[in-house]
């Protein structure tokens, strides 16, 4: 099947369960795997499970069952892993939830918006941003806050991931909405989740900030990055920069880095151990 | 009252790199840990380290799913091979070396290492460094 534009064919992975407590037999068999990624697990009563993971091409199976042989170990387990697997982990446990005042963010599984909440559909895929993370909630909760003094104005969500945040602000209000994010499976879960939400938002795959002004711009990544791209997030910075992915203990270091372009700190917000913060532009 | 213990895993990820392919997400997805927020947490706590240096980590799930988790010091084997400038350590350590490394640099490798090691001074995790260095081919030499 031909793919389309930014399709990507997911890797197909073999995993691995070994129970043993010979951890040199385990480094043994993982060497002569050419050391594939692995992980220890062990449980509250002390049982390790001992798995890796390899690419499963045709002769996968045959040899890990010779590295084994070798190394003097036995399986317990070798069966086909996908992503799909992995999140069907942790979607079990992922449920709806208030943020902010007037936002609920839901699974397309979880519970509807109570009476004066809006809701936000997001699929929680490989996209950063189901609402679950303190970075996404103090993002939403500056939105929000600005919201009735921006309405009608236009707002970049710099780093998009799952389109959260801009989604978000359509909803709440914002006129031009344009999403952007250096990774193509995000710019795709954006754009799929503007739509189930049935906002319309300008998604793109772009490493850094278009070179215009809006009146919001929101940059939920890390430090360093934000430090990186000072100049250039603050150029499209129309009236308010809302950043995130900020540990309390970095955002000394962002406030510099920004004092120097022309902006100032109003405030900071902080959720456990992050932070956001909020600069504006003079006048 | 103290949060009840699930699960506890140890993987090792580079730093600044974390991501949701193996081993990260499939041994979190599977205990039931948001991957990406464990992506982001990880990224951001080490943001002053050199990107892609392996670092093990240990996470606590806990039964509600919240996770807490602790970054060690980098394999002694990354270290002595990265100083030693080699890719591989000796398959015959007795017979070929691969390479060497100075006391200086044994030091330097023992002084990261010693929150991670079970020992009480920096002499003795000198000594827990050479014996890694010796079985995997690389000599230590005076300058």
């Amino acid at each position: 099947m031909r793919k389309t534009a930014g399709e990507t064919q997911a890797p197909r992975w073999l995993e691995v369960h070994v129970r043993t407590e010979d951890a040199a037999r385990w480094q043994r068999f993982l060497a002569l795997l050419d050391d594939p990624p692995a992980a220890e697990e062990a449980s509250p009563q002390g049982e390790l499970l001992r798995k890796c993971w390899l690419a499963a091409e045709k002769d996968a199976r045959a040899r890990i069952q010779r590295a084994a042989q070798q190394a003097g170990i036995e399986p317990i387990w070798v069966g086909e892993s996908t992503p799909e697997d992995w999140l069907a982990g942790w979607k079990r446990f992922h449920k709806a939830q208030p943020v902010g005042k007037r936002l609920w963010v839901r699974p397309p599984f979880g519970a509807h918006a109570p009476t004066g909440r809006l809701a936000i559909t997001i699929d929680p895929g490989m996209a950063f941003g189901t609402g679950a993370h303190a970075t996404t909630r103090l993002c939403l909760a500056a939105i929000e806050a600005l919201a009735p003094e921006l309405a009608g104005a236009s707002m970049l969500d710099f780093g998009c991931g799952s389109g959260i945040l801009a989604i978000a602000a359509k909803k709440l209000g914002f006129g031009e909405v344009v999403a952007v994010d250096c990774a193509p499976e995000a710019v795709l879960a954006a754009r799929k989740a503007a739509r189930e939400n049935g906002v319309g938002i300008a998604c793109a795959c772009a490493s850094t900030p278009p070179a215009r002004r809006f009146a919001l711009v929101v940059a939920n990544i890390l430090a360093e990055p934000l430090i990186a791209l000072a100049p250039k997030l603050a150029a499209a910075t129309g009236k308010w920069l809302v950043l995130s992915g900020i540990l309390g203990e970095q955002a000394a270091r962002i406030t510099a880095a920004y004092a120097r372009t022309g902006l100032h700190l109003v405030r900071r917000t902080d959720e456990g151990e992050w932070a956001a913060l909020w600069f504006a532009r003079e006048g | 009252m103290a949060k009840k213990v699930v699960r506890v895993l140890r993987l090792q990820v580079p730093a600044q790199q974390a991501n949701p392919a193996p081993p990260v997400g499939p041994a979190l997805g599977q205990a039931g840990v948001n991957i990406m927020e464990f992506c982001k947490a990880f990224n951001a706590r080490t943001q002053d380290k050199e990107p892609g240096t392996p670092l093990p980590v240990e996470i606590t799930v806990y039964q509600d799913r919240s996770f807490d988790f602790v970054i060690k010091t980098p394999p002694v084997s990354y270290l002595l091979k990265k100083a030693a400038g080699v890719e591989k350590g000796s398959a015959e350590p007795n017979k070929k070396k691969v390479g060497k490394i100075t006391r200086a640099q044994l030091e330097e490798i023992a002084k990261i290492k010693m929150p991670d090691l079970n020992c009480y001074d920096l002499e003795a995790a000198m000594r827990t460094v050479e014996g890694s260095a010796r079985s995997m081919g690389i000599e230590i030499v005076n300058e």
